[in-house]
């Protein structure tokens, strides 16, 4: 799959060696011999049901616990020899239940990290905007009072707080846990939105499947300490080690399958081999190029199967063109071919 | 690594621990060096006592050398005081005889020249007593048969030159410290009732108060109820005894509640002044049961080697103390006189013509 | 002296406000040095507590001082007389052990009080014991540590008036002697200046109560 050895070397990379934590008293280790390589800039979620030892996994990075066994290396270091405080400094941590400091102001909560590392008040101040408005927060907010912020605004400022200090590491437990669902999606999006932007190396604990096929680059999968599976969310789903991934993801679920997967990328494979580029069809509303939303004409090779399916029935054909990023027409997508996708066999 | 991060952390606390306790300890240092001017000065309970008194130079504590009293140059040619080279200090319980007697012994070594320090107004005799070991009082007056039971922990002896012979003799054994001479006052615990309780139940003693005192409420202090020498023991040599009800009162409001008639019967001292202030009925220990208490200076053996004239002068103060003369002193203090103990013991020594 | 009403409660006090001023003083330098040496060993003591991880630490150590506030003041007198002497110093060693054992609860109680996630939080972005301590457990143990400190010092100020039994001064000698000599005058004038004192304890620390808990609650 990928070389370990290049990825531990390099900056941003977060690699777990045969790690293993016995907790004082305790019969079963929480984390058994888990070796795991995250990749510079890779969202990857660790996924299990409760108990399964993915928090204590995640600790182990920052040193909140220590493994009793095995090493974990950060940026290629060993964080065994890095102190421990400095070692956290450099990695954001966000928490389900925020742990904002009740006494200080979103403003100042924000500030933590920067002042602990002797920041001076006009770059911790400038630090503090840009952070509110990379969360978009009014910027107003920063006077306030945690206990005066709805759930979702306080994971904003937990977010913000964790990433104030440019950390090139984000390790986030269960973060969105506790929101009601409509502000889960937005935050799971908008936490995409800011991946894709600063392209830090995040692991992310959860048990919500759903989310982390949602958000992850890549998921590793728990199970009583160990990791069953780490791979991309489609290849879980396309192929899952065992049945616990298999029952744990839903694997049959096509649709879920095909939420997953892009136009371009069937496209791409399905054109292999009729190598024309269609020309569109009828143009209902005479625009052309990028396809403008409620369109049922034409698909984006940017849209996922899913969307393309429901595209697809409503049109009654059997195929629907394509067109690339920059409206260039890439080629058609058939139902045969989502069959075949939704179905593994590519 | 377990461990290790927890050394981390927890060095930190010890660090801070240790900072805090050092900060602790200058506090203490700061509030015990700012302090020893007052601790050893004779505070406002004195200065109650000493008001309108004459000049209060023997009193201070930092005139430790003996210089500059000016009462000394007169008398100090009969009574050596080159022994000692610090004042003597004279203690005192507190209640209203102590009070007076405290300063009648500190005002008669005045008097004699002595450089004197009062510290009247311990709370109790185990407390009196400590000072006494530890050297923070030279010399306060006891009552025999209270060192004998609260000190000694021995029981009560009926006859008082028996009580005064093993007191003094284990105080010198034990403790080095002396006797001097007791008074003939014996302050007793007695029995007192109103007159009209008196007239009503037509009681006179003890064994006629005992038949009918489950009519009757009492007064006393705490252990009075508990003691082998009071309420129980009562019990057990007269029979009957079974008040209605008892109450426990500090000496001080004792009397009151039974001139307000809260209680019948109280238990009094011989001596108190309210005894023949309220014009109470003192009832007759027609058994001689409550043991006898004369009261005398307990000194510090080392001090009285030192200046052997204070047990002179204090034995010649002795003779002159009796119940009579108790009752109504203290009266000039608890009675509505309301007069200061130490006025009160002045007034008394200069009448006596014991000091100017 | 006072010739007009001697039995009068108050007059004695309005003939002598020198004299109840002069106690009230002392009783008010034997309560705040008392605070002052109390609070300086029980904070690290409660600190102490919660950090160190030593199992029972907690009971061994609060249950120690539960027993030295049992000890009857005068029993603690007679114990501490024959090593340190009558006055001041031995009634503020008496106090200051009597103040261990609300302030260390209360420590111990505010800073296990705190939130767990706002010190996981905390520990996570990298606050050493010290910095999370300063300025995280310790402002927001503050309002129950401020309780106890108040629960403290009113304690102090009825039990400091014992140290009259001592010779250490305070509004206890108006008290004890009014006591033994049917003075009702120096009850009273004691007995209110010690009720004013604890009052006004009372509300004034429940108002920097109020106050520190709305900052730290972030409603202020």
């Amino acid at each position: 799959m990928r070389d370990k050895k290049k990825a531990g070397a390099e900056e941003g990379a977060i690699r777990f060696e045969d790690v293993s934590v016995l907790y004082p008293g305790s019969e079963q280790p929480a984390v058994a011999d888990v070796t795991l390589d995250v990749a510079p800039g890779t969202l990857e979620v660790l996924l299990g049901p409760s108990g399964c030892g993915k928090t204590t996994l995640l600790k182990s990075v920052n040193r909140l616990v220590e493994p009793t066994q095995g090493r974990v290396l950060v940026d290629g270091l060993d964080t065994a020899t890095l102190e421990p405080t400095a070692l956290r400094r450099r990695i954001g941590y966000v928490i389900q239940a925020t742990g904002l400091f009740p006494h200080m102001s979103v403003a100042r909560n924000i500030g933590v990290v920067p002042r602990l590392l002797g920041w001076s008040d006009e770059r911790i101040a400038a630090r503090v905007f840009e952070m509110l408005e990379l969360v978009d927060l009014p910027q107003d907010y920063g006077g306030r009072a945690p206990r005066q912020l709805s759930g979702g605004e306080a994971q904003r400022v937990g977010i913000a707080r964790a990433l104030a200090a440019e950390p090139a590491f984000l390790l986030m437990d269960e973060p969105f846990g506790a929101l009601d669902a409509i502000n889960r999606l937005r935050l799971q999006d908008e936490l995409r939105a800011i991946h894709s932007r600063l392209r830090r190396t995040i692991l992310f604990v959860t048990h919500d499947v759903d989310e982390a096929l949602r958000i992850a680059d890549r998921i590793a999968v728990m199970r009583e300490g160990r990791i069953v599976q780490a791979a991309t969310p489609l290849e879980l789903l396309l192929s899952p080690a065992d049945d616990f991934v298999s029952e744990l993801v839903d694997a049959d679920d096509l649709f879920r399958r095909l939420g997953l997967m892009r136009v371009g990328d069937v496209v791409g494979m399905a054109d292999a081999g009729a190598g024309s580029s269609v020309p569109p069809s009828g143009d209902l509303d005479g625009s052309s190029g990028v396809r403008p939303s409620g369109d049922s004409t034409t698909l984006s090779s940017q849209d996922d199967l899913r969307e393309a399916l429901s595209h697809l029935l409503r049109s009654g054909g059997d195929g629907l063109p394509v067109v690339g990023p920059e409206g260039d027409a890439v080629g058609t997508l058939t139902l045969s071919a989502l069959q075949a996708a939704a179905r593994g066999r590519q | 690594m377990e461990a290790f991060k927890h050394s981390i952390v927890g060095s930190r606390t010890h660090t801070a621990t240790f900072a805090a306790i050092f900060a602790s300890m200058l506090l203490m240092a700061f509030a015990l060096g700012c302090s020893p001017g007052q601790v050893d000065a004779p505070d406002a309970n004195d200065e109650i006592i000493t008001d309108g008194s004459q000049g209060t130079a023997p009193e201070d504590p930092n005139d430790e050398a003996g210089t500059g009293d000016d009462t000394s140059g007169a008398e100090v040619a009969d009574t050596p005081a080159e022994g000692l080279d610090r004042p003597i200090v004279v203690g005192s319980k507190n209640f209203t005889e102590a009070f007076i007697l405290g300063h009648m012994y500190a005002l008669m070594l005045e008097g004699a020249g002595f450089e004197v320090e009062r510290s009247v107004g311990l709370g109790a005799t185990p407390i009196a007593h400590a000072a006494l070991l530890a050297g923070e009082i030279d010399l306060y007056p006891e009552y025999t048969s209270t060192a004998l039971i609260t000190v000694l922990q021995a029981d009560p002896i009926s006859d008082r030159d028996a009580v005064y012979k093993a007191v003094s003799e284990a105080y010198e054994r034990d403790f080095d410290l002396t006797w001097l001479d007791p008074s003939p006052f014996n302050n007793p615990q007695a029995l007192a009732t109103r007159r009209d309780v008196a007239e009503e139940h037509d009681v006179s003693t003890y064994t006629e108060l005992a038949a009918i005192a489950d009519q009757l409420t009492i007064g006393g202090p705490p252990e009075f109820f508990e003691r082998e020498d009071g309420l129980p023991g009562l019990q057990e040599a007269y029979g009957g005894f079974d008040f209605a009800e008892t109450r426990q009162l500090d000496s001080g409001l004792r009397y009151e509640a039974l001139v307000n008639g809260d209680i019948d019967v109280v238990l009094a001292f011989g001596t108190d002044g309210q005894i023949s202030g309220f014009g109470l009925v003192l009832l007759e220990d027609d058994q001689n049961f409550f043991t006898p208490y004369p009261v005398a200076p307990v000194v510090r053996s080392d001090v009285l080697q030192a200046e052997p004239g204070i047990a002179t002068i204090l034995n010649s103060l002795a003779p002159r103390l009796t119940n009579e003369i108790m009752q109504v002193l203290n009266w000039s203090v608890d009675g509505p006189d309301k007069r200061e103990p130490e006025d009160v013991a002045r007034d008394f020594l200069i009448a006596e013509g014991l000091i100017e | 002296m006072n010739t007009e009403g001697r039995w009068n409660a108050l007059g004695w006090g309005l003939a002598n406000p020198e004299v109840i001023l002069e106690h009230t003083l002392e009783h008010l330098w034997l309560t705040a040095m008392t605070l002052l040496i109390a609070g300086a060993i029980a904070l690290p003591l409660g600190i102490a507590v919660v950090r160190m991880r030593m199992r029972g630490l907690d009971v061994l150590v609060l249950g120690a001082l539960g027993v030295v506030y049992t000890i009857p003041s005068l029993a603690f007198f007679v114990l501490l007389v024959p090593w340190l002497g009558l006055g001041r110093d031995t009634a503020l060693v008496a106090l200051v052990a009597y103040a261990q054992v609300v302030l260390v609860r209360n420590v111990v109680a505010g800073l296990r009080g705190v939130d767990a996630s706002v010190i996981e939080a905390a520990r996570g972005m990298g606050m050493s014991g010290f910095e999370r301590l300063w300025h995280v457990e310790l402002p927001l143990a503050a309002p129950v540590m401020l309780a106890g400190a108040r629960v403290a010092t009113v304690s102090v100020i009825a039990i400091g008036t014992v140290a009259a039994l001592i010779r250490a001064g305070g509004l206890g000698e108006l008290l004890f002697v009014g006591v033994a000599t049917s003075h009702r005058g120096k009850i009273v004038a004691g007995a209110v200046a010690v009720s004013v004192l604890a009052l006004g304890f009372n509300v004034g620390f429940r108002w920097l109560e109020s106050r520190v808990g709305e900052v730290v609650r972030g409603t202020g």
